[in-house]
């Protein structure tokens, strides 16, 4: 009997923490974030643009205009690390000789991210990069649909052991 | 356990802590999760895990807290007075205690989830000392309110004081520190208390007011429910 009561009431939590976090998702889906970054690397030299922040996965447009031809890195926090110890960084991303173009990609997780340009020319470039971040974090998406999936089935099965219980 | 302890667990949450209570309590605590929808600069310290989880969510943690207590104790304790005893067959202390354990216990899980939640929203990962230090601050904070909440379901028996007084309370402690010109907000204080010790005097202020006051006001209400009411 309190398996049953326990399962349905273990149900009905874990439903409404589903809307919860659905709610929450589409909240924070609504809104857009940009950001610009204005740098000037010399030749051969390779600079983050961005400290390490916490980024969401989610879609990101990123401007880029320069004067010359760079690669953009995006490093999680290890890579940052074996930049910052002058090792050569293994990156999530990394987009080759750009000239200013858009590029539209998905950040792969939620973490510390950094952003780094390299200049693999002799002379030094200038620029800026507008970053816009939009739409759903898909971790939490993926979050909201397994705990109304979960809430749902612990649910069905609380009251499918009580109908058994009640008309054994 | 004893099966009746355990029954009388079981009708404290159908009672009390309803499964569409609870769940809606945690609905509206993530929607109100404070943390930027965007970029947050470096790596997420204690004190920004508890701006994320304090403000408006901790009001609402608060009030949710002492209606269900208030309901738990207060109009339980009504109702056995006009019925002139308690329809459950275990000693009152067990039933104070059992009360007080369904309550504190989910207080306590769910701050820590939220808790857990919200640091892994803001940085991508869980970090364990600062969770635990936010959570124990907030249950320290909660517990003042629960126990106003308990005493004056208790001893006053009344539910509009039991609501309010808690709730004046916290709004007067807010009051206290704009008064004083700290920009700490009460769990600020708590969260330094518990984090570097005793300094200051508001620190101590805090300590009486959020450790020995609610204990002391546990004990009397536990002493009052099973000494003084005469229930049985």
């Amino acid at each position: 009997m309190i398996r049953n009561w326990g399962l349905r009431y273990g149900g009905t939590v874990v439903l409404f923490i589903g809307i919860g976090f659905f709610l929450l998702t589409v909240m924070r889906g609504l809104s857009t974030y940009t950001s610009t970054y204005g740098f000037v690397l010399p030749g051969n030299v390779m600079l983050p643009i961005t400290p390490l922040m916490s980024w969401p996965p989610r879609d990101c447009r990123m401007w880029l205009r320069v004067n010359g031809t760079v690669d953009v890195l995006i490093l999680d926090e290890s890579g940052h690390l074996s930049f910052l110890n002058g090792e050569e960084p293994y990156p999530l991303m990394e987009y080759r000789n750009l000239k200013g173009n858009v590029l539209v990609f998905k950040i792969p997780i939620r973490g510390q991210l950094c952003l780094l340009v390299r200049n693999r020319g002799e002379k030094a470039v200038e620029g800026e990069v507008v970053i816009t971040l939009s739409g759903l974090e898909s971790d939490l998406v993926f979050l909201s649909l397994l705990t109304l999936i979960a809430g749902v089935v612990l649910w069905i099965m609380g009251y499918l052991a009580w109908r058994k219980t009640v008309n054994p | 356990m004893d099966r009746s302890i355990v029954e009388l667990m079981r009708f404290e949450f159908e009672r009390f802590w309803t499964a569409k209570y609870l769940g809606f309590m945690i609905l509206l605590l993530i929607l109100f999760i404070n943390i930027p929808a965007t970029i947050l600069p470096g790596a997420i310290s204690t004190s920004d895990l508890m701006s994320f989880t304090g403000g408006f969510r901790s009001l609402l943690v608060y009030l949710f807290v002492t209606i269900a207590l208030t309901n738990s104790f207060c109009n339980d304790v009504k109702q056995s007075v006009m019925m002139d005893e308690f329809t459950n067959p275990v000693r009152k202390s067990a039933i104070f205690i059992s009360k007080l354990l369904v309550s504190f216990l989910i207080i306590i899980l769910m701050n820590l989830l939220l808790i857990a939640f919200s640091s892994w929203l803001a940085s991508g990962s869980l970090l364990l000392s600062s969770i635990l230090l936010v959570t124990l601050v907030q249950t320290i904070v909660s517990m003042l309110f629960a126990a106003l909440a308990i005493f004056m379901g208790i001893v006053v028996q009344s539910t509009i004081a039991s609501i309010l007084t808690p709730l004046s309370i916290y709004f007067l402690e807010g009051y206290f520190m704009l008064f004083l010109g700290l920009n700490y907000s009460v769990e600020g204080v708590i969260l330094h208390l518990v984090s570097a010790g005793l300094d200051g005097m508001v620190a101590l202020f805090a300590a009486i007011i959020h450790v020995s006051l609610p204990i002391a006001l546990l004990v009397f209400s536990f002493l009052f429910f099973t000494e003084v009411l005469e229930l049985d």
